[in-house]
């Protein structure tokens, strides 16, 4: 055969095709553009100059992932693609072509869509860059001034990883092609539809995981502990929504069928039949779509909740603009640290506003038996829920900050904590002390110091520093003179001060340490912006998987359903209630995996919650508000999917 | 007692644009009784689809009237034509239109459940008529467990639940192998024994020699037509090919 005729038949096969191909370009296209906008970002020097470390690293994780989302995702559409054309192939097979002319004919095709692909993908990628350079930019609240430009190494690298891909799906169809015959080709996907059998196995593997992950996420309850076992409950919650999906739907709907009279009822024949054939061929694209969805709605709302609390977060972990900690110091040194700061920066020109003095130390401790042990001293490993945060401090701080006058006796302690504790007495390493009084609330100024990042959270107050230093053990002794103070200035005189501060380690030996609220929110906009960037864009690319898959889902079962309703049709069933039975349907597998996203959601919601309280996102509110609106902004997109897509089924199925 | 009754039915298809005519039906007259097995003979091209499809409701004729017992299909409004349909018609196909997601007890049932009936007359339905149709054992498999054979009696297990007042079958041997054929057209004959009236589409000179009719249409119009009478099967065979060799050579009308 001429060559002239494979290109033309490869053509035309794009053409009549173009249900399938032109969506599955369209992803091609968009998948290696969003490659390429990473990549770009990843690699790109005018990047590099926002915040090395932390970007880059928040970028190279993109990269890797998109990477592998493209291999999977376009693997997955391809093998949707093939499965259709079965038919076409084996016709060809049987009018006299070798397989080597249809190797020859998919090769072009492949090359066709290849080409479109890639080629379109780098344009689009291109063009868009410098628009997702400045999103980037406006997103860490960074302007380093430099112009975007474009990193040949980034469309070196998405040349290679896609042309890698596509020829390995080429492969994958070759491979299809040779080791099929041609009536297998021609009856194409259209193999004898079994039953599906119930697995009990793994339906009770799924209730008992998603369960257990459930009832981890709800039960967690201190913010370090949720650390550990939000991994855990996510991976069970994952295996559970693939058993449930597989297993727990088939099982259901076979007891159901069991139920005779149940079953032989009109609406309820149709859909439970129709449900365990549809839940067979789509389980697991539809456990994939809500464990996208999940994670999408998930990542989106904490990343916008983190950013849209960020001035909360800082402020809890830097109550003042710039503070000053004193480690080992002498008698004298303590004396002189307010004195010179608020010199040093009066000398500056901005004199000190407010300012806050605290000896204490901050520390973890194990609780066995109502006494408090540090770790040091405790000889095995504690569990999570041993764990109780301590802070010692000195009456002096204690007094100054609340404008008290307590006094303590060498043994006598003040408490303040939110754990349940009634005893009069409290024993911290062996040392027992009298409670002279135990806080229920704290005064508004002692908020400064950040009591309850655990469950167990306790505050005592000592009479002095000796007695702290007694309690603590030999090999750890440290306690902290920590002096915090506000100023008046712009962010770039503040951003400096907290720079030029530093010279007076000289006078201390080296043995202050600075925080400066500016930095940190410098470095906070750079670590949260690319998060929220790096989650937006992620979010992105799963909203197109899922509507893809979803489409691709509707398309294939119309024509599968288009001859089930004919039959229906011809044996009595009206047109009304046909296209009732199939709205229900469809519907109704359609909004499941949305409908079990919202209830992970749902249940992830308190565990989510302690995790950023570690980062001192303590308003419940903007949390809630930030998860409202992606679920419900998510759901919106994703009824309009369903309206267009439903619109092609329609069409085909009638 | 006449079951059906059809006059003057006319079918014009046109295209979309409406440039074209295509006349599949000109004019046909017929009646069927009560217990009568016809049998309809034609060429390809020469209208028995179309009618089919008229008489089973599932088109609209362009003019002329079908009588189903006493009612006109015409006047039955489009809400109810399904379930009109479902009471009083039965179907067998030339490619079964078995559900593959159904078990062959589930497709059998399926005009009942359509019709809302109780699942305890279901069964009491199902079972006698499956074993006459040599289908028990076969109830709780699926259509593609079972052979074509098995297939087809499955489907007139489906048409025949219902007890309709006429049964169409379209083609119903066209799939099989001459033994499923046979065996098939033994049990319609033995149904027709019983008082089923049935109207059968088919090209096969040797399923249309059981019937007790045999109509023949030819450009839309039925061209002439063989009462058995008394003649055996082989007789009616003989007689069948007779006809069909006249009408290919184009003869002249004699019915």
């Amino acid at each position: 055969m001429r060559s002239s005729l494979y290109v033309k038949l490869a053509k035309t096969n794009i053409v009549t095709n173009r249900k399938t191909y032109i969506p599955y370009i369209i992803t091609a296209v968009l998948t290696v553009a969003m490659f390429l906008i990473m990549a770009n970002l990843r690699f790109s020097e005018s990047v590099a100059g926002i915040e090395k470390a932390t970007l880059q690293m928040i970028l190279n994780f993109g990269v890797i992932i998109i990477g592998a989302f493209a291999l999977i995702f376009l693997f997955y559409t391809n093998s949707f693609l093939i499965k259709r054309r079965k038919k076409e192939l084996g016709i060809y097979n049987i009018l006299g072509m070798e397989k080597r002319h249809v190797r020859r004919m998919i090769t072009l095709e492949s090359l066709f869509v290849s080409l479109t692909g890639i080629v379109g993908g780098v344009i689009i990628g291109l063009l868009l860059s410098r628009l997702m350079y400045m999103i980037l930019q406006k997103m860490v609240r960074y302007d380093n001034g430099l112009d975007f430009e474009v990193s040949m190494k980034a469309i070196w690298i998405t040349l290679i990883l896609f042309g890698g891909i596509f020829f390995l799906i080429l492969l994958a169809n070759l491979f299809t092609i040779q080791m099929t015959n041609p009536i297998e080709l021609l009856r194409g996907g259209k193999v004898g539809e079994r039953e599906p059998k119930s697995k009990w196995i793994l339906g009770a593997i799924g209730l008992v995981a998603i369960a257990a992950g459930y009832y981890i996420a709800v039960t967690t309850e201190s913010p370090v502990a949720a650390l550990n076992t939000f991994f855990v409950a996510v991976v069970l919650v994952i295996i559970g929504t693939y058993g449930i999906f597989m297993a727990g739907s088939i099982i259901f709907l076979k007891l159901l069928k069991k139920n005779k009279k149940f079953y032989y009822q009109t609406n309820h024949f149709v859909a439970v039949s129709g449900m365990i054939y549809r839940m067979k061929q789509n389980a697991v694209g539809l456990a994939n779509i809500c464990i996208l969805s999940t994670a999408l709605l998930v990542t989106i709302s904490t990343t916008v909740s983190l950013y849209a609390g960020m001035t909360d977060m800082i402020g809890h972990s830097f109550p003042n603009e710039i503070q000053v900690a004193l480690t080992g110091g002498t008698d004298e040194e303590r004396e002189r640290l307010p004195q010179r700061v608020d010199e040093f920066l009066a000398d500056k020109g901005h004199p000190v506003k407010e300012s806050s003095y605290y000896t204490l130390r901050d520390t973890v401790v194990v609780k066995e038996g109502g006494k408090l042990i540090s770790p040091a001293l405790y000889g095995s490993t504690p569990t999570t829920s041993q764990m109780a945060q301590v802070i010692l401090m000195t009456l002096d701080s204690y007094n100054r900050n609340t404008g008290q006058k307590l006094n303590l006796d060498q043994n006598e302690v003040l408490l303040y904590t939110n754990d349940k504790f009634t005893d009069n007495e409290l024993t911290i390493n062996e040392q027992t002390f009298a409670i002279k009084k135990q806080v229920k609330d704290l005064e508004n100024d002692i908020n400064n110091v950040n009591v309850q990042i655990l469950e167990q959270s306790y505050l005592v107050v000592f009479n002095d520093r000796e007695t702290i230093l007694g309690v603590l053990p030999e090999e750890d002794q440290d306690i902290y003179d920590t002096y915090g103070v506000d100023f008046n200035g712009s962010v770039s005189e503040k951003l400096e001060m907290s720079e030029s501060i530093q010279q007076l380690n000289q006078e201390f030996g080296e043995k202050l340490t600075f925080s400066s609220k500016e930095n940190a929110t410098k470095m906070y906009y750079v670590l949260v912006g690319g998060l929220l960037f790096i989650g937006t864009y992620f979010g992105a690319l799963f909203l197109m998987a899922t509507v893809l898959i979803i489409y691709y889902k509707q398309i294939s079962e119309g024509y599968d359903d288009k001859e089930r309703f004919g039959i229906m049709k011809k044996v009595g069933m009206s047109k009304r209630e046909i296209s009732k039975a199939i709205k229900s349907q469809v519907l109704l597998v359609f909004f499941l995996p949305l409908i079990v996203a919202v209830v992970h959601v749902f249940f992830a919601f308190p565990v989510v919650r302690k995790l950023l309280a570690i980062l001192y996102l303590e308003n419940v509110g903007i949390f809630m508000i930030a998860t409202a609106v992606t679920i419900l902004v998510f759901a919106l997109i994703y009824c309009l999917v369903y309206v267009i897509t439903a619109r092609e089924y329609y069409k085909i199925v009638e | 007692m006449k079951v059906l009754d059809v006059k003057n039915l006319k079918k014009v298809y046109t295209t979309r644009l409406g440039a074209h005519k295509v006349e599949a039906l000109k004019d046909v007259n017929f009646s069927v009784e009560q217990g009568e097995f016809i049998a309809i003979m034609g060429e390809s091209g020469s209208g028995k689809t179309t009618l089919l499809n008229i008489l089973a409701a599932l088109d609209k004729p362009t003019s002329g009237k079908v009588r189903l017992k006493d009612v006109d299909l015409n006047a039955v409004p489009e809400r109810r034509i399904a379930e009109f349909r479902r009471n009083n018609l039965g179907f067998v196909f030339q490619d079964f239109n078995l559900l593959d997601t159904l078990s062959l007890k589930d497709n059998i049932l399926l005009p009942l459940v359509l019709a809302g009936d109780k699942y305890k007359t279901m069964e009491e339905k199902l079972m006698p008529l499956a074993k006459k149709l040599g289908i028990a054992p076969l109830l709780e498999k699926y259509p593609y467990e079972v052979s074509g054979g098995q297939k087809q009696r499955a489907a007139a297990a489906r048409a025949l639940i219902t007890n309709p007042e006429l049964v169409l079958a379209d083609e119903p041997t066209g799939a099989l192998d001459s033994k499923s054929s046979e065996e098939l057209l033994r049990l319609f004959t033995n149904i027709n024994k019983e008082g089923q009236t049935i109207l059968m589409v088919t090209h096969s000179v040797r399923a249309a020699s059981v019937a007790s009719r045999v109509l023949f249409i030819k450009d839309g119009e039925v061209f002439h037509q063989l009462y058995r009478g008394n003649a055996g099967e082989e007789q009616m065979y003989q007689k069948i090919s007779e006809t069909l060799t006249v009408l290919a050579a184009g003869g002249e009308r004699s019915a």
